[in-house]
């Protein structure tokens, strides 16, 4: 008996050791550039194709993906995906997915975040109060927040598109 | 990168954002070929210990490529004498992202005579020895006036010269389209209209007699004579001139001017019979204004 007490500590031990290890998550994220590229058929269907984008022309449109990946061996908790909207473009407002995660947006360079989309209050032409969505280009960094932990092995893919100036 | 570099960059974005406001028209393409458009992405999460982690993204960059655009402003519209040349300003602008010229023509409806000049000093009236003719830019060999090398949103102005011929009909409307085309891309182009209307005289002139039908010889015939400017333009030195018809003798001292009688000679008033023109009546009218300024001339002949 004292043999298998000992068994038995020395797997409590590795038990705990293997514990420790699952506390650790560990998230990387990465993103890719793709341009839309307009193509029209002979019929003048047109059809939107991604391109690598490496180069484009002042006008095109820019689609960021961004893949958050949980590579530790514990799960993530109140994860959230920052991305700047990136000098000289503008964000196009509704190209945001708003499925799976709370997103906020901030219109200060990221000091202070509103739930997405933003409404702001100006004065109108008589001089009221008026509410209105935020202008696309007063955009200037989102975040999306996950709603649940993500787990070991798990990602979580968001994008959205910007328009460059 | 790293959490402070993130923000500097965010805050640069938002500075550059608001110089964009301020210093681009908002049809501007702002970003200048050339400029990389960098992204990092950042995530933070928390262990099940409630411990604070981060990571940053790669960053991808998208160099921006180079588009062309021309814009010329504005449309301009005048009236104009026939004989009398019109200069009308216009703004060429770059309005693509890189240095572009643009090449500038201008084409009358009427296919009358039309001169480009660069408003070198930019007041949009042409200055004789001041204003140049708009040419062609050296080392470009397509033979067409341009605008020169513009950075980007950069202006220059012009003047199109446009000059209606002598003769040309009251009322006739002339378009010249003013035609910018950057070189760089010559599928963006961009036109202002200059809409010429000329103005000037019309006359019309009425005759009639009085009595009408047929008269036996001895009858004295008054010949009344209405001259009008029915045009939009005045009309300076009128001169009217009637011979006096074969068969009827002109019956001196009868010569009325808006109804005032005038004499024969050649002398302070404005007529005369035989004297400027053999056998005729020749009446100095002179100016009548535009839209119906008229004048009434009457004499008596006496049928032989």
């Amino acid at each position: 008996m004292t043999v298998s007490r000992a068994v038995g500590a020395i797997a409590a031990a590795a038990l705990c050791v293997v514990a420790a290890y699952a506390t650790a998550p560990k998230v990387e994220v990465s993103i890719q550039a793709h341009k839309e590229v307009v193509k029209a058929d002979p019929s003048g269907k047109r059809t939107v194709e991604l391109k690598p984008a490496t180069e484009a022309a002042a006008g095109d449109i820019l689609v960021y993906t961004l893949r958050a990946t949980n590579t530790g061996t514990g799960p993530a908790v109140a994860t959230q995906i920052e991305d700047p909207i990136p000098a000289g473009t503008v964000l196009v407002v509704d190209s945001v997915a708003k499925d799976g995660y709370h997103i906020e947006a901030s219109l200060d360079g990221g000091k202070s975040w509103q739930a997405f989309p933003i409404t702001i209050t100006r004065k109108s032409a008589t001089g009221a109060d008026e509410t209105v969505q935020a202008p696309a280009d007063s955009y200037t960094a989102l975040r999306w927040i996950l709603n649940g932990p993500l787990q070991p092995g798990d990602g979580q893919d968001v994008s959205f598109k910007v328009r460059i100036r | 990168m790293n959490r402070i570099a993130t923000r500097a960059a965010l805050r640069l974005a938002v500075l550059g954002f608001a110089l964009g406001i301020l210093a681009t028209p908002t049809w501007a393409i702002g970003t200048r070929a050339t400029t990389a458009i960098t992204n990092t992405a950042r995530v933070d999460f928390k262990d099940v210990n409630g411990n604070s982690l981060f990571a940053n993204s790669n960053t991808v960059s998208t160099t921006v490529s180079q588009v062309g655009g021309a814009l010329v402003d504005p449309d301009n519209t005048k009236t104009v004498a026939p004989g009398t040349t019109w200069y009308y300003p216009h703004t060429v602008t770059n309005t693509g992202n890189f240095d572009d010229s643009a090449n500038i023509t201008a084409v009358s409806g009427h296919a009358w005579a039309i001169t480009i000049y660069k408003d070198v000093n930019g007041n949009g009236t042409y200055e004789a020895g001041t204003d140049t003719v708009l040419t062609d830019s050296a080392g470009d060999p397509d033979a067409i006036p341009d605008s020169g090398l513009l950075g980007n949103d950069g202006t220059m102005k012009i003047l199109v010269a446009v000059t209606v011929p002598a003769g040309t009909a009251d009322g006739t409307v002339d378009v010249v389209t003013v035609v910018g085309t950057s070189v760089f891309d010559p599928t963006k182009t961009d036109n202002a209209l200059d809409t010429t209307t000329v103005t000037a005289p019309n006359m019309a002139v009425v005759k009639s007699v009085a009595p009408v039908g047929a008269q036996p010889p001895g009858t004295t015939l008054t010949y009344t004579v209405v001259v009008t400017n029915n045009g939009t333009g005045a009309a300076n030195t009128v001169v009217m001139t009637d011979p006096i018809p074969t068969n009827t003798t002109y019956q001196a001292g009868t010569i009325t001017y808006n109804a005032a009688a005038r004499t024969d000679a050649a002398d302070v008033d404005n007529a005369d019979y035989n004297v400027t023109n053999a056998g005729k009546i020749t009446v100095n009218v002179g100016a009548l204004a535009a839209a119906g300024g008229t004048a009434t001339i009457t004499f008596q002949v006496k049928i032989n």
